[in-house]
């Protein structure tokens, strides 16, 4: 049964007729890794934002366990219901890796009791050991901030977890380590991944790969 | 409460935007600190001397007018001063009606000595003033009743219309008691307008200037005074002949002073008449600390409009630090309200920092602002006052030896407080404004797009 569905979308930007995103509906699971390919321009990370509730589709509709999103809170979905890992990692540069996942807890609402405790075992299921978690995030590398978001995103446990380029900036290392993570994610604690990338590496590691071209979506694999 | 914690460590993460804020924020309050205190003060001193000095009102003759010409003059009746007293401007007012008269059948004290008096005029026609009748509605007979300088030693204060106390002095020299009755007089044999009034009480006189009557005029002398009630004195046929009327007018404030002229000449008040409030003290003793005020208050404007401007400025260039700490905070699902919450907190955890150091920084230099600025005001209203043609504007006797404040004492009060929180928690809404409107203003994804 999917968790969420897109029907019919289709998007343009303000002031622009032309359509990024043309008539593309699909379905999402939980426990699947999903990939969506495409060159750069694509729509990728426009489909990205409309599931994760930062913008609104301008036709069709985003149905979260069968509630059009149009008429959910989209703050408190985002806090909760999904954690995103953005392309340009996307955390307060200035404070440290355990705020970034305790304040992401906090705006979620979580009932953790040790929240920081929580953090720092999480940090530490990504490869970020207690030292670092406690550094500024502005003197961490891209690898360890890209940990430092899969480590947010998943914070308050949400059931679809969405990764925009998780392995853009990374070494092959890095990028097969975090895929790991995120596969492990959906395989064991059935969680609904969707990713968007243009490397081929990446896809690799999906249940199913669709490719996005020219605003239309296209089963892969 | 986690916006709160959130709040405070972001204060330590940007310290130095934090801190050149604070410092803004900081001279803002204590420039506002120091204006208000001051101001609150002044404005104390001033309703004070407002109250002490600048309402009572006078009425008095224009001599140089009545010399020129005395076409249609008139005297102010009886009738008119009431009407003049029934008026929403007045705090209070007060009369006392006397008349001087003479005796059927009793004899004043001092009578023989020489002091008793004969009106002027030819002796065969008038009959010598022997006691002055008065009554009044001030509180001053009852108050030397209440301090004991006069106390009823028998029967009971007037209440009723030709009801009257005398003293003990002058009943025992007339054999008189309480419910006998005297006879007061006209000066004039021909028409003695002789009337009756019945001894309700007999007081015992020890105030001062019965106790030296030696050069008195018998109807100077205190203890031939026969106290009855306004309406009593008021209502005396031989009062409209030869009595006189006292009235005082207390103004609610001096500056009541030209509308209240308007409603007396309105009831018909006389052009002969000049009304005015004893302005020359109230000038000479406020106008330094009036000076003070408005300069403290174009001061005040003056800080707080650019104080503000700066802040704003500073708010908008420090937002475009801030907005894709505000669009991270968005995308994790933080609602606006939350991150306003958020900057609003931060601004007011700096600005009650500051309202501390301000605050109590302010208050220990007010005194000194204050005592070099009413030093400069006093030496300012001097000069002017010397630069009149060399004639002083205020004299000792206009100002009836009212001595100029020297000093301002500075003290801080609720009042004052309350304004400098307001002013600060505003200094903290305007700092916070530009963030608040920037995050009203756009999504979270164009605040990351935009940056990335």
């Amino acid at each position: 049964m999917s968790i969420l569905t897109i029907k019919n979308i289709s998007y343009h930007y303000s002031g622009s007729k032309k359509r990024v995103l043309k008539n593309i509906s699909m379905e999402f699971e939980p426990g699947k890794v999903y990939v969506i390919m495409g060159k750069s321009g694509a729509g990728k990370s426009t489909i990205l934002s409309l599931v994760s509730g930062l913008d609104v589709c301008t036709e069709g509709k985003i149905e979260y366990a069968g509630t059009d999103m149009k008429s959910i809170d989209r703050d408190q979905y985002r806090s909760k219901n999904i954690g995103v890992i953005f392309q340009g990692y996307n955390l307060l540069t200035n404070a440290t890796a355990l705020e970034n996942i305790v304040l992401s807890m906090n705006i979620s609402g979580s009932k953790e009791k040790d929240k920081k405790k929580y953090a720092y075992d999480l940090l530490e299921r990504v490869g970020i050991d207690k030292e670092t978690a406690d550094r500024k995030v502005l003197k961490l590398s891209g690898g360890e901030q890209q940990r430092i978001g899969i480590a947010r995103a998943i914070s308050h446990n949400p059931d679809i977890i969405i990764a925009d380029e998780p392995t853009g900036n990374l070494d092959n290392d890095t990028e097969k380590n975090i895929m790991e993570i995120l596969c492990a994610l959906a395989h064991k604690e059935n969680k609904c991944v969707i990713a968007v990338t243009h490397s081929k590496d990446v896809s690799k590691y999906a249940d199913e790969v669709w490719g996005l071209n020219s605003g239309s979506m296209v089963f892969v694999k | 409460m986690y916006i709160f914690r959130n709040a405070v460590k972001n204060i330590g993460r940007n310290k130095s935007r934090n801190i050149l804020i604070a410092v803004i924020i900081f001279v803002i309050i204590l420039a506002t600190s120091v204006s208000i205190i001051i101001n609150t003060t002044s404005k104390e001193i001033i309703d004070v001397y407002k109250t002490q000095f600048g309402s009572e009102l006078y009425i008095n003759l224009d001599y140089e007018k009545l010399k020129k010409d005395r076409t249609g003059f008139e005297g102010i009746t009886v009738d008119q001063y009431i009407a003049f007293g029934e008026s929403d401007l007045l705090k209070s007012k007060e009369y006392k009606a006397f008349v001087y008269v003479g005796s059927d059948g009793w004899i004043a004290i001092d009578e023989n000595s020489g002091n008793d008096i004969i009106n002027s005029g030819n002796s065969e026609d008038y009959l010598p003033l022997k006691a002055k009748v008065e009554g009044s509605t001030r509180s001053d007979i009852n108050d030397d009743f209440k301090s004991g300088v006069r106390k009823i030693v028998h029967g009971k204060m007037y209440e009723n219309i030709d009801e009257c106390i005398v003293s003990e002095e002058f009943a025992e020299l007339n054999n008189l008691s309480v419910g006998d009755k005297i006879k007061i007089t006209s000066n004039l044999k021909k028409n003695p307008m002789t009337h009756e009034l019945t001894i309700s009480g007999i007081f015992e006189d020890n105030t001062e200037v019965v106790n030296n009557h030696q050069n008195l005029s018998t109807y100077e002398n205190g203890s031939n005074d026969i106290f009855a009630s306004f309406e009593t004195v008021i209502n005396l046929q031989l009062y409209d002949s030869a009595g006189s009327l006292d009235a005082e007018y207390v103004l609610k404030d001096p500056a009541f002073l030209e509308n209240y002229k308007a409603e007396l000449k309105e009831k018909g008040l006389s052009d002969f008449y000049i009304v005015s409030t004893d302005e020359a003290s109230y000038n000479k003793i406020v106008k330094p600390v009036q000076g003070i005020a408005k300069i403290i208050n174009v001061f005040l404007i003056v800080v707080l409009i650019l104080g503000s401007v700066i802040l704003v400025l500073l708010s908008t260039l420090a937002i475009r630090e801030r907005k894709y700490e505000i669009g991270v905070l968005r995308a994790m699902g933080m609602k606006k309200r939350k991150v306003a919450l958020g900057l609003l907190s931060e601004m007011l955890i700096i600005t009650g920092i500051c309202l501390i150091a301000g605050l109590g920084i302010g208050t220990s230099i007010s005194q000194p602002v204050a005592d070099i600025m009413i030093k400069n005001q006093i030496e300012t209203v001097n000069d002017s006052n010397d630069n009149t043609n060399g004639i002083s504007i205020i004299n000792e006797s206009e100002s009836g030896g009212a001595e100029p404040l020297n000093e301002l004492k500075i003290s801080l009060n609720i009042e004052a407080v309350s304004q400098i929180i307001v002013v600060s928690l505003l200094l903290a809404v305007i700092s916070s404004l530009t963030g608040i409107l920037y995050i009203t203003k756009f999504e979270p994804m164009k605040i990351l797009s935009e940056r990335n």
